[in-house]
Formats: C-alpha cells, sequence, structure tokens
C-alpha cells in the first residue's frame, strides 16, 4: 500500500470527512461501475455505492492493512451485490428462478416494467445499453467475476479465493463468459 | 478460437495471467492471448460514468453519518450547561434575596450551610418564583433524560448494528457461486 493511500485511510479512520471524501474520489467511480454493472440500474448502484461509504465509516477500523484495499472494498462489494440480488429474487410474483441455463433470460430481464438502463444524470455517451444485455444474461457468478476483473482490478488468484473454486476453473469461467459476450454483443469475428 | 482446455491447462494460463513465470505451450499461449484480447477490448466497453450529483448526494451522506453523533453530544452538552446555568440563577437568586429567616454568624448567605439554604428556600415567602425556577430545573432535567435514553439506545443499535456486520462479514470469508 502506497503512503498516501495509507495517510488517506488514516486520516477517514479518524472521521475525518476529507479522508472519506479522498477515498470516494478514489473509488467511487470504480465501486460505482462495478455496482452499476452487477445490478443494471443507476438507482441501485447509487444506492449500494452510498451504503458501501455508510460502511466505511462504520467499519474502517475492521480494515487490516496487511492485505490489498481495493479488494478488502470490492469483497464487501460483492457481498453487497449478492445480497441485492437474492433480494430481488426474493420478491413475490416478480421472477422465476428456475432458468439455469445461461441462455435464459436474467432476472432482470424477467422483472415485469424493466427500467431501460438510460437513466438521467448519466452521460449519454457511457451508455451501452447492449453491453448491459449481454452481461444481463451470463450466469450471475460468471459475471461477478468478470466484472471483478476489470472494476476490482483482482487477478484470478485472488478471485478463486473470493468464490473459494479453484483457479483453473475461474479462467474457464471468465474466458467461456467473454466469448458469450462478444457472440450475444453480435461482434464475433475474432481474428484469433 | 475454440480450442478445448483441461482444467489444469486453465490453471497454469491463470497463473502466467496472474504475472507468475510459466511455461505455456503454444496452445496455452493462444488461450492466453485471447483471453487478454477480450478482456481489453470489453474493458474500453465497461466503465460508466455517473453523474457529479451523484457523488455530491453520497458525499453529503457520509457527512450526516459522520456527524450525526458528535450532534448529539453537542446538544447533551448544551442541555447540561443550561440546567447548571439555571442552577446558578437560582442561587444567585436565593443569595440577592433576604431568604434567611435566622442569619448566619457574619450575616452572608455566602456562609450558610446547605441545610440552611434548604430551609431557607422552603421558607420563601416568594413562592411563585421559586416555583418557576424548580419548573424550569425539571423541564431541563427531563431534556437531559431525554437525550440520555436516546443516546444509550442509539449505542445499543449501533453495537448490535455492529455485531451483526461483524457476523455478516466473519461469516462470509468466500463468496459463494449465486444460484443462476
Amino acid at each position: 500500500m502506497d503512503d498516501r493511500l495509507r495517510a488517506t485511510i488514516g486520516q477517514a479512520r479518524k472521521g475525518d470527512a476529507e479522508g472519506f471524501r479522498a477515498l470516494l474520489k478514489a473509488y467511487g467511480p470504480r465501486l460505482y461501475g462495478y455496482f452499476f454493472r452487477a445490478t443494471g440500474r443507476h438507482h441501485d448502484a447509487e444506492d449500494l455505492l452510498g451504503e458501501m461509504m455508510l460502511r466505511l465509516v462504520r467499519r474502517l477500523k475492521s480494515y487490516d492493512e496487511r492485505g490489498r484495499f481495493d479488494q478488502w472494498l470490492f469483497r464487501i462489494a460483492a457481498n453487497m451485490v449478492r445480497d441485492r440480488i437474492r433480494r430481488r429474487r426474493a420478491a413475490p410474483n416478480v421472477l422465476s428462478f428456475t432458468a439455469a441455463d445461461e441462455d435464459a433470460p436474467s432476472p432482470d430481464e424477467q422483472v415485469p416494467g424493466r427500467e431501460p438502463p438510460v437513466e438521467s444524470g448519466v452521460l449519454a455517451e457511457e451508455v451501452t445499453a447492449d453491453l448491459q444485455q449481454a452481461l444481463e444474461r451470463l450466469e450471475p457468478t460468471t459475471r461477478q467475476m468478470v466484472l471483478l476483473r476489470h472494476f476490482g482490478q483482482m487477478s484470478f488468484k485472488e478471485i478463486a479465493g473470493m468464490f473459494g473454486c479453484p483457479l483453473g476453473t475461474v479462467l474457464a469461467r471468465v474466458h467461456r463468459g467473454l466469448r458469450k459476450l462478444r457472440e450475444l454483443m453480435g461482434d464475433e469475428h475474432d481474428p484469433a | 478460437m475454440n480450442m478445448i482446455l483441461r482444467e489444469e491447462q486453465y490453471e497454469r494460463i491463470a497463473r502466467w495471467l496472474d504475472g507468475e513465470t510459466v511455461d505455456l505451450t503454444s496452445d496455452e499461449q493462444a488461450a492466453a492471448r485471447e483471453m487478454r484480447e477480450r478482456e481489453n477490448l470489453l474493458s474500453e466497453r465497461l466503465d460508466v460514468h455517473a453523474a457529479p450529483e451523484v457523488f455530491a448526494r453520497i458525499e453529503r451522506r457520509v457527512g450526516a453519518e459522520l456527524a450525526r453523533p458528535r450532534v448529539r453530544w453537542v446538544w447533551a452538552g448544551a442541555a447540561v450547561a443550561a440546567a447548571a446555568a439555571v442552577v446558578l440563577a437560582a442561587l444567585w437568586f436565593l443569595r440577592t434575596e433576604d431568604v434567611s429567616p435566622t442569619p448566619a454568624p457574619g450575616g452572608g448567605l455566602a456562609h450558610a450551610t446547605h441545610q440552611e439554604l434548604f430551609a431557607a428556600l422552603h421558607a420563601s415567602t416568594d413562592a411563585g418564583e421559586l416555583d418557576l425556577v424548580d419548573r424550569d430545573l425539571s423541564e431541563l432535567e427531563a431534556d437531559v433524560l431525554v437525550i440520555q435514553a436516546a443516546t444509550a439506545e442509539d449505542l445499543r443499535l449501533k453495537a448490535l448494528e455492529r455485531e451483526i456486520e461483524e457476523f455478516w462479514l466473519d461469516h462470509s470469508p468466500t463468496l459463494k457461486p449465486i444460484e443462476g
């Protein structure tokens, strides 16, 4: 961990708002992106990021500085996403849970009156609805792994530790997930 | 490229992609290259930019959370200070009034004992004003008690919340795959 990050965490641990502002500035965009891509909704992304920051206010003292800070953050974030998805699934008369096939509609797609991913307050050029729809068709664990690779900048080994599965399995899932994304987005003209 | 790889090959490629020194076969190298290309391509599209007001709203939530306990202590301190001020005012009032039926030797109320002050308070003929002070004291005391009770309750809730969170984090060392 670099000295600047250590100082910022130290500042935040003392309850200094400036320290939390710096953490939000440093990690907020990545966390927001992760939450949005994982849930498909800007409203959920903002809500989860806010909740995450409040959790930090209360739990930053328990962070063990020996571990990588962003891995710690994204582990919490992944747990929050998992809980949010479970809560959505538990909503009666909204979702069908019988689909185990990756080609089946995702829970998000089954929500009646589902909001399109475009919402106010987001720069229009950043909206990639096709990508979001493709992501939502991935099996949830595979989607999480793909997103944690990008937003959490996590190694395969770290993801394997987080999900409690073998290293080779993580790579195989991510590999298949990436291939499927390209197919779904209609740009499978891979020179490789 | 749709080559079939075995689990141990995937593991070797993963270790190589993580930066370890691993000798890959040509098939494994091709798969690793393909993985990297696909990840890079996806990375260009994945980032999402939230509007600045999103972060401003979150900053306000964090600020409010940080300020909450301090505000409580400020209010509790203010109530105690107000109560002390009323007590001092009452003492000052007793001192300026000739309330002692039998002045203490030396003539001043400053030398009166607590018992004498108590007796003087009860013997006072200006019962209306004393009642007013008494009522003010009671109200302030009630305010302080309410604040103290709220703080204790909040502390209990906070402790419970912490325990739940710690349990939640301690018991999820690994993320179980979400069933599809």
